[in-house]
């Protein structure tokens, strides 16, 4: 590398752990030529006090919740010019002609079952939680294929309904909650993220053979269900509707 | 909700770039919102990606371009003019949002690359192929943006 060379790629050098191989390059040779020397620390120095000072900048404490507020607004816009098409009005015409067989399977899913309080609680969790909890993986993987990573983790028994072990997993952890461990993961769908505890942990009995068990708690809405003493729940921020619909993208096996 | 899958370090990234492209905090919330909608309906698209950072920044980038289009910034821009560089003058004391909006009367692509290079978002690389320019050119114009940021910075406040 010459100095012009040099020169050409010294704006494009950042100080840091990965700068680029050949804007380093330059610095380097920078460091050696007087002239550019005196470039380069000019340059360092300008850009040290502008880093500094966007590097800096803190985004809103409550950004989250701006941010559901905007994205809630806009659905409801797009609800309502849905609602006021003719299309919109059809649909909800047969929606009204089958709500009657929902209310009957709403009134039996709303039905209490023991330790309907502590999965509750669960789903208050899941408000609490930013994201950076869960170990995020590049790559998703099925959720059936988390049972060694979770063992590592300190979870034992890790079993799901069959119809969830092809769902992508990106992300999950062992935690505890009142002295008992639980696995959780996020599904790359939905935006759903599943726990999976011992039923007898938190004293839930949602009844072998009953399908699922909605529950609703702080926005959050959740289906849970209790198969070989292992019991999951579903969780999705919205409504009960919305963990149907997931429910319904699920594969039966 | 689709923020939950994004850590709040992620969120504060996206919302430094959106007000170094836009100079308004607003702006940034729609923005930002509007990307995460549009990141959870594209998950799979996400996914086939080689750098989902990148991908999130190309739709925030393109996000900012239309708002700054349709907003007509009252800010006026600053023009491509060649400027000798001088001694690097001390521009403390620097007020973070001043920077933003000093920022954000760049010119693109200057803005853009200036804005990327100084977060740390992606490698210059990756800048480059975001910007579709090679690295001698991203060179050029990251010059030309720390000269214009320099004169902004001295300005006048609007």
């Amino acid at each position: 590398m010459n100095a012009k060379g040099a020169e050409a790629l010294l704006p494009a050098y950042r100080a840091g752990d990965k700068p680029d191989a050949r804007a380093l390059k330059a610095a380097r040779f920078a460091e050696n030529d007087p002239a550019l020397r005196e470039k380069l620390r000019e340059q360092a120095a300008f850009d040290a006090q502008v880093m500094g000072a966007v590097r800096s900048i803190e985004p809103p404490a409550d950004l989250r919740e701006k941010l559901g507020a905007v994205r809630e607004a806009r659905a409801g816009a797009v609800g309502r010019r849905q609602w006021l098409s003719s299309a919109g009005l059809a649909v909800a015409a047969g929606v009204l002609l089958i709500i009657g067989v929902l209310v009957y399977h709403e009134m039996e899913s709303r039905a209490d079952f023991p330790g309907k309080g502590a999965v509750e609680g669960l789903l208050a969790v899941c408000g609490k939680m930013d994201g950076t909890e869960l170990e995020i993986k590049k790559a998703p993987v099925p959720a059936g294929q988390l049972g060694d990573a979770l063992y590592m983790a300190g979870f034992e028994g890790f079993a799901l309904p069959p119809e969830f072990n092809d769902i992508p997993a990106v992300g999950w952890r062992v935690f505890k909650l009142q002295g008992h461990r639980l696995a959780q993961f996020a599904v790359d769908r939905s935006n759903a993220l599943v726990f999976v505890f011992r039923a007898s942990d938190f004293g839930v009995q949602t009844g072998e053979g009953h399908d699922w068990r909605l529950i609703q708690r702080e926005g959050w809405a959740g289906a849970v269900k209790a198969q070989g003493g292992m019991c999951t729940l579903v969780a999705i921020y919205g409504g009960r509707g919305e963990v149907q619909d997931f429910l319904k993208t699920l594969k039966r096996p | 909700m689709p923020t939950r899958l994004f850590t709040s370090t992620t969120l504060a990234e996206m919302y430094r770039f959106v007000l170094l492209l836009t100079g308004d905090g607003r702006v940034a919330e729609q923005v930002i919102a509007e990307t995460l909608h549009e990141a959870e309906a594209k998950l799979g698209e996400i996914r086939q990606e080689t750098s989902r950072k990148a991908w999130l920044i190309q739709r925030i980038r393109q996000r900012c371009q239309r708002e700054n289009v349709a907003n007509d910034q009252s800010v006026p821009r600053l023009l491509r003019t060649p400027v000798e560089v001088g001694a690097s003058r001390e521009i403390l004391p620097i007020e973070a949002f001043i920077v933003a909006q000093r920022f954000s009367t760049l010119p693109e692509p200057e803005r853009s690359a200036l804005a990327l290079f100084y977060l740390d978002l992606l490698e210059v690389e990756e800048i480059g192929r975001l910007l579709k320019t090679s690295t001698e050119d991203l060179a050029v114009t990251l010059a030309d943006a720390r000269v214009l940021l320099r004169e902004a910075m001295e300005a006048t406040p609007a």
